[in-house]
């Protein structure tokens, strides 16, 4: 079954209630999965809901097959965040239903850091920061100049946004002005240890990409209305689109909400039963 | 004097990937802004395959990731230090374990950026490659054999490959027009004597002159590695049975160069052979003057090279 949901007219409240229930069900997924072993948990929960819209409403993919010619492509190059795409990946069929438990287990396909060599669905095994943008960029050009009609989604972190290489592939994407290619910031304010702006500040970011050269959509990264208009509208100038999605690292659960602490981690048993209450 | 006598490895290349994208419309060209007057005819042969991807290497190695993996072959030229060194991690994660078909072509082996200094020296590229699983990577000795190891790279096998050009009006070797008809990855002249001379990249030409003088045929057999990652092991052990002595001689730092992959094979197969370095210190080389100059200082011209292969035949 080949999807083509990226029109506007096929997304309400119908859908968006969807999105909110299904998103609910995710964080309680991937908080069960993560507790006695760990998992990016913060970031996953940022990232979560973009991801998800992504895969329920806005990528042109084919359910039965994953390696659709014509398919959207998406890169996760915040890499370390698998846990949210592996948890929609189950949720649409991509993996096997219950393999998520699986998730860096001895044999098992789910590796901390995506890894696409046994899984179709995953199109490059990401994990270090600042190189899937590349990657994506490269794909883009590689649709362009083939004159294929297939987009790159890929999201980025705002701690990525450290990273030289990312504004080397924004320099590129607007000098070969690539507007098949949609970058997302998860713009969740925080790396590992602290705020980003106490770290490395990237601040301003939307003038940032601006004076880049790209038409810069800014939107609340957990509002799903808000998610599905940035990442379908057509570009209105002739420049490529950036999407600066503010999220809340840990989205969710109050006590894990901008904790450093929840950046990498297990939880306890106490914890999880809390964090599942909340998201009841 | 045929053609290739007269083009150095730099013209050698583009003719011979001009050739093949006319056959072959998945190659794209990209360059690191580098190669003044040497792609003009390409680009204007092919303007929708060839792109100058900036001052940005780390951004370039993912777009030839990107390309790879939608079923174009990238070929991405520019200075050796800027090429792998720069964005390594890109190479290792983007083309090696991702698996992509790519080729990265270095300019500037050795030292034949020699007045340039330093920081623009390719000394370590070898070892630096070595280091990574499913890279390949080739070291050709001449023009002519550039041509071969650009199709050998691009169609005899898979994955990330790269080719280390030099640049400075190279030549070609006395026996380049006999052994063409297939691939070698190390070629051989009078095989099977006691002391065996290895070399590879355009040192080569110098090492077959000094040989030459020397003029020992029953003595010296004399062989150019143009892939040397895998390294030819079928080959070489086959050649080195007979030998008491190998001699390396190549414009790269020993450390991680054919030196240590010699020696990590004799020692491993247990061959037998006593084997010797000629090659670049292990050291920064500050001083300033061409290769030639360079070269002549560090005991690697022909003449040296004649003098130091007969000190190791007398000591050997």
């Amino acid at each position: 079954m080949k999807t083509d949901r990226n029109s506007s007219s096929l997304f309400g409240e119908e859908q968006i209630q969807s999105l909110e229930l299904t998103s609910k069900n995710l964080r309680r997924r991937i908080l069960k999965v993560a507790s006695g072993k760990g998992g990016h948990i913060g970031g996953s929960f940022s990232a979560l809901d973009i991801i998800l819209t992504l895969y329920k409403n806005i990528l042109n993919i084919d359910l039965e097959n994953p390696k659709w010619e014509e398919r959207d492509r998406f890169i996760l190059s915040k890499g370390h965040c698998s846990l949210a795409l592996y948890a929609v990946l189950e949720e649409i069929g991509f993996l096997e239903p219950g393999e998520l438990d699986n998730y860096t287990l001895k044999g098992s396909r789910l590796a901390g850091h995506a890894e696409h060599f046994e899984i179709p669905a995953i199109e490059m095994t990401t994990g270090s920061l600042g190189h899937g943008i590349s990657c994506a960029a490269g794909m883009a050009l590689a649709a362009k100049i083939s004159g294929k009609n297939w987009k790159v989604f890929c999201v980025v972190g705002d701690g990525e946004c450290n990273e030289g290489s990312v504004w080397e592939t924004l320099l590129f994407t607007a000098q070969q002005n690539l507007k098949n290619l949609v970058i997302i910031v998860d713009n969740n304010k925080m790396e590992s240890l602290d705020l980003t702006k106490n770290i490395l500040s990237i601040e301003p970011l939307a003038e940032k990409f601006a004076s880049f050269n790209f038409e810069v959509r800014e939107i609340d990264g957990h509002n799903f209305e808000e998610i599905f208009v940035a990442l379908t509208t057509q570009p209105k100038y002739e420049k490529p689109v950036i999407v600066v999605a503010n999220t809340v690292k840990g989205k969710g659960v109050s006590f894990m909400e901008n904790t450093p602490m929840w950046h990498y981690r297990a939880p306890s048993d106490s914890e999880l039963i809390n964090a599942l209450a909340e998201l009841n | 004097m045929l053609w290739q006598n007269l083009i150095e490895m730099r013209n050698a290349f583009v003719a011979k990937l001009t050739e093949i994208a006319r056959e072959n419309e998945k190659i794209v060209l990209l360059v690191g802004d580098i190669g003044f007057g040497v792609f003009e005819n390409f680009k204007k042969e092919f303007p929708k395959r060839y792109f100058n991807l900036g001052i940005a290497e780390q951004n370039s190695i993912g777009v030839v990731s990107g390309l790879a993996k939608e079923g174009f072959f990238p070929i991405f030229y520019t200075i050796i230090p800027f090429l792998l060194y720069r964005p390594f991690e890109q190479i290792r994660n983007d083309l090696c374990i991702n698996r992509r078909d790519a080729l990265l072509v270095g300019v500037g082996a050795g030292l034949s950026y020699g007045a340039l200094g330093p920081t623009h020296h390719a000394l370590e590229d070898i070892g630096v490659m070595s280091t990574l699983p499913e890279m390949r990577i080739y070291t050709p000795s001449s023009p002519v054999m550039v041509g071969k190891s650009l199709d050998e790279a691009i169609n005899g096998g898979s994955g990330p490959a790269y080719l280390r050009l030099g640049k400075n009006g190279e030549s070609n070797l006395s026996f380049d027009n006999i052994s063409l008809a297939k691939w070698e990855p190390i070629r051989i002249r009078n095989p099977y004597r006691k002391i065996f001379i290895l070399s590879h990249g355009a040192i080569s030409k110098f090492v077959e002159d000094a040989i030459n003088e020397i003029n020992l045929p029953d003595l010296i057999t004399f062989g150019v590695i143009e892939q040397i990652k895998p390294f030819p092991l079928d080959e070489f052990s086959e050649q080195v049975k007979k030998s008491v002595l190998i001699i390396t001689i190549e414009e790269h730092y020993g450390v991680g160069g054919m030196f240590d992959k010699v020696l990590n094979v004799v020692n491993r197969f247990n061959l037998g052979a006593k084997v010797e370095s000629i090659s670049v210190p292990h050291r920064f080389i500050t001083e300033v003057g061409s290769q030639e100059n360079l070269l002549e200082d560090l005991f690697m011209n022909t003449i040296n090279l004649e003098q130091r292969i007969r000190k190791a035949i007398e000591n050997g």
